[in-house]
C-alpha cells in the first residue's frame, strides 16, 4: 500500500535500493557455519520472540489525519510542561471527547474510569513524581494476550447498540457530568490555580507570578467549573468548555499568563505524569503512559479522535467492583515505585533496555522479560528482580502486560 | 549445489544424537509444515526453512545493519535462535513472520550495542557503498544507473538519520516489500501505525534527499 502523498523521489530511491544487488556471502560456507552453530546449540531468550517495535509514544496517528511530527522521547517532558501551562486538560475534557464518539454504556464505564483514575491518582501519583528522570513507561494499547477481554468489550458494544438508548443516555451524561465535576473539583484544589480571579483582580501588567499565586491561594475563589452536581439533564454542552481558559485573558492577559506559567502541577492525573520533578524543571519526570499522548499531543483539538484500536489499556468495569484491567494511574504508580531499583541495575550501561511485565489477576507480577543490551546479562536478572516487586490492584482479566523502557542511572 | 544449502549432521534438541545429511529441498512443503516436521525431529525440514529464507533475512539485516559481515552473522544467529526456540513456536503466526521477528530483534540489539551513535557507520564497514555491489536499473542507461546508485546511497544515509522505529519499518515495507499487515504482525503494532511510520519516514527522507540535491520529479 503506497500513500499517494508519499514522495516519488523517495519511492524511486527505494526502488533503486531494492534492486541493488548485495554482496551476498558464500552460502555453502554459510551453511557450514550454521551447521556448526546449530550443533553447538544455545538458549534463545524469550525477548527475541517478542514484537521488537510495538506502538509507542513516539508513533503518531494514522496518516489519514495528516502527517504529524513524532513526539520524540527527549521532548516529552518539555512538551508536557508546555502543555501543562498553556492549557489545563481536565477530566471534563476527556469525558466530553469520549461522549462525542462513544455509546452510552461506554460512557458510563468511562465515568467510572474517571472516578477510579481520580481516586487512584490522588493516592498513587505522589510516589511517581520523584521517580527517575529518563524512564518511559508505555502501556500496551491493544494487548493480544487478552482476546477474551476484547471480545467481551465488543459484545458489550453490540448490545449497547441494540438497546434503546434514550434513558441510558441521560443517565450516562449525568454520571459523566458528576465525574467531571468531581474531577474538576479535586484537580482545582490540587493545582491551586484559580485563573479567572487572578486575571480579574491583578493589575493588568504589573502583577508578578508570586503575587498571582498568593492571590489565588488567599482567596478561596469559586471553582472554575460550574458543573451541575445533581441535575440529571446535564449535557456535554453544560460542561465547562475548554476554550474558555484560553479565551478569557482579554482583560489582563499578562496576569493570566503569569498565573498559568506558575501552575505548580497539571490539573489532571494524566498530565501529572509529565510534570517536572524539580522546581526548575531541568529534571523532568518522564514516566509516561500512552493515553497521555491524547491529552498532550500536537493539540487535542487538531488531532483526530483516536480509534478504538488506539485506545490505551481499558478499565471497563465488570460490575463486580473490580476493574477488568489495572488503571493507567495504578500501573504507572506500581512500576514507577520499582523503576528506580531497576534503573540502578543498568548503571554504567550506555543504552536503555526494555522490559515487559505481565501482571497476574492478583496484581502481582508473574513474569518479566528483558530485551535490549541488558538481555542475557546479570543486569537482566537484577532488572527482573526489581520490576517483579511491582504490585497493582487485583483485576478481572487473566493478565495484563506493560512495556517499560529502563534507562541506566 | 550452489543454490542448495547443505546442513549436514544437524543435532536436534528433540531427538539428541539424530544425524541428518544431504541437500534439503522440499518445495512442496509449506513453512508451517516444515516447522511441524522440524519440531517432530526432521532436521531436513529445518534445513529447508533456512535455505528458503536465508537470502531474504540476509537482505533485511544488511539494510538494517549497513554491514555485510554483521548481516551475515546476524542471519546465521537468527536461524540458530529460531532453531533453539522451535518448541516455543505457538503457531499463531506464520513461521516466516516468527523468524523475521527474531532477525529484527537481533539486528536492533546489534545496533544498540554499538558504542557509537546510530548515525555512525558500523565499525567494519565504513561506508555503505561496499554493501551495494553494483546498482543498475533495468534497461537504464549508464548515466541513469549512476543516478540510481547515488540516490540509493543517499537513501541509505538518510535511513540512518531516522529513528529506530521509522527506519526499521520503512526497510521492511519500502525496501523488503512487506505489506503493512505483515510488518504490523512482526513489529507488534496495528497497520495504522505501520502506515503512519512509513509515511513519516518517507516525508523525512524526502526532505533529506532534497537537501542532498536530489530533486522531486515533476508530474
Amino acid at each position: 500500500m503506497t500513500d499517494e502523498r508519499d514522495s516519488k523521489l523517495v519511492l524511486k530511491a527505494e526502488a533503486a535500493l531494492r534492486s541493488a544487488p548485495l554482496r551476498e556471502p558464500d552460502w555453502d560456507a554459510f551453511a557450514t557455519r550454521v551447521d556448526a552453530a546449530l550443533a553447538a546449540g544455545g538458549a534463545t531468550d524469550d525477548a527475541l520472540l517478542l514484537p521488537p517495535l510495538p506502538e509507542s509514544i513516539e508513533d503518531g496517528s494514522e496518516p489519514s489525519g495528516g502527517p504529524h511530527e513524532p513526539l520524540a522521547p527527549s521532548t516529552i517532558a518539555t512538551e508536557a510542561a508546555a502543555s501543562s501551562t498553556r492549557e489545563t486538560t481536565s477530566l471534563a475534557d476527556l469525558a466530553r471527547a469520549t461522549l462525542a464518539r462513544r455509546g452510552a454504556k461506554e460512557a458510563v464505564d468511562l465515568a467510572k474510569e474517571s472516578l477510579a483514575i481520580a481516586s487512584q491518582g490522588r493516592g498513587n501519583m505522589e510516589p511517581v513524581a520523584p521517580a527517575p528522570a529518563a524512564a518511559t513507561i508505555v502501556v500496551d494499547r491493544e494487548d493480544s494476550t487478552f482476546p477474551s477481554a476484547r471480545r467481551q468489550r465488543a459484545a458489550d458494544r453490540e448490545r449497547a447498540a441494540m438497546d434503546t438508548r434514550g434513558p441510558w443516555i441521560g443517565v450516562a451524561i449525568a454520571a459523566v457530568g458528576l465525574a467531571a465535576g468531581f474531577g474538576l473539583y479535586l484537580t482545582s484544589k490540587r493545582t491551586r490555580v484559580v485563573e479567572v480571579p487572578v486575571a480579574q483582580n491583578a493589575a493588568p501588567a504589573a502583577v508578578t507570578a508570586a503575587q498571582a499565586t498568593s492571590t489565588a491561594l488567599a482567596e478561596p475563589k469559586p471553582e472554575p467549573a460550574p458543573v451541575a452536581t445533581e441535575a440529571p439533564a446535564v449535557t456535554p454542552d453544560a460542561l465547562p468548555p475548554v476554550a474558555e481558559k484560553k479565551a478569557e485573558p482579554t482583560e489582563a492577559p499578562g496576569a493570566l499568563a503569569s498565573a498559568e506559567r506558575i501552575s505548580p502541577k497539571p490539573s489532571s492525573p494524566a498530565l501529572a505524569a509529565h510534570a517536572p520533578a524539580t522546581p526548575n524543571g531541568a529534571h523532568a519526570e518522564k514516566v509516561v503512559l500512552d493515553e497521555d499522548r491524547a491529552a498532550n499531543g500536537a493539540g487535542a483539538a487538531a488531532k483526530p479522535a483516536p480509534s478504538d484500536a488506539l485506545r490505551p489499556a481499558e478499565l471497563t468495569s465488570n460490575g463486580s467492583g473490580i476493574s477488568d484491567r489495572p488503571s493507567t494511574g495504578a500501573a504507572q504508580a506500581a512500576v514507577g515505585a520499582v523503576l528506580g531499583a531497576a534503573r540502578a541495575c543498568l548503571a554504567g550501561q550506555p543504552q536503555p533496555s526494555n522490559a515487559t511485565l505481565v501482571f497476574g489477576s492478583n496484581g502481582e507480577v508473574t513474569s518479566v522479560n528483558v530485551s535490549g543490551p541488558a538481555a542475557g546479562t546479570p543486569a537482566a536478572a537484577c532488572v527482573k528482580g526489581a520490576l517483579g516487586k511491582a504490585r497493582v490492584q487485583p483485576f478481572a482479566a487473566q493478565s495484563f502486560s506493560l512495556g517499560v523502557t529502563v534507562r541506566p542511572l | 549445489m550452489s543454490n542448495l544449502l547443505v546442513l549436514n549432521y544437524v543435532l536436534l534438541p528433540h531427538a539428541p544424537g539424530v544425524r541428518v545429511s544431504g541437500p534439503f529441498f522440499m518445495p512442496h512443503r509449506t513453512d508451517r509444515e516444515l516447522v511441524d516436521l522440524a519440531r517432530a525431529g526432521d532436521a531436513e525440514a529445518f534445513g529447508a526453512i533456512v535455505r528458503r529464507h536465508q537470502k531474504r533475512i540476509f537482505r533485511l539485516t544488511s539494510h538494517l545493519l549497513r554491514s555485510a559481515a554483521e548481516a551475515e552473522d546476524i542471519t546465521q544467529e537468527t536461524f540458530v535462535r529460531a532453531y533453539g526456540a522451535l518448541a516455543r513456536f505457538d503457531g499463531r503466526s506464520e513461521p516466516f513472520t516468527w523468524i523475521y521477528r527474531i532477525a529484527v530483534n537481533l539486528s536492533l540489539n546489534a545496533i544498540r550495542a554499538r558504542k557509537n551513535t546510530r548515525n555512525s557507520a558500523p565499525p567494519d564497514d565504513p561506508h555503505v557503498e561496499s554493501l551495494l555491489f553494483e546498482a543498475r536499473g533495468a534497461g537504464a542507461t549508464p548515466a541513469d544507473a549512476t543516478l540510481d546508485r547515488e540516490l540509493a546511497l543517499a537513501l541509505v544515509d538518510g535511513l540512518a538519520e531516522l529513528s529506530e522505529s521509522l527506519r526499521t519499518t520503512l526497510v521492511m515495507v519500502g525496501i523488503d516489500g512487506l505489506s503493512h499487515a505483515e510488518a504490523g504482525k512482526i513489529l507488534g503494532c496495528p497497520e495504522g501505525t505501520i502506515a503512519w511510520r512509513v509515511h513519516e519516514a518517507r516525508r523525512k527522507l524526502r526532505a533529506y534527499l532534497e537537501g542532498r540535491g536530489h530533486a522531486e520529479e515533476k508530474p
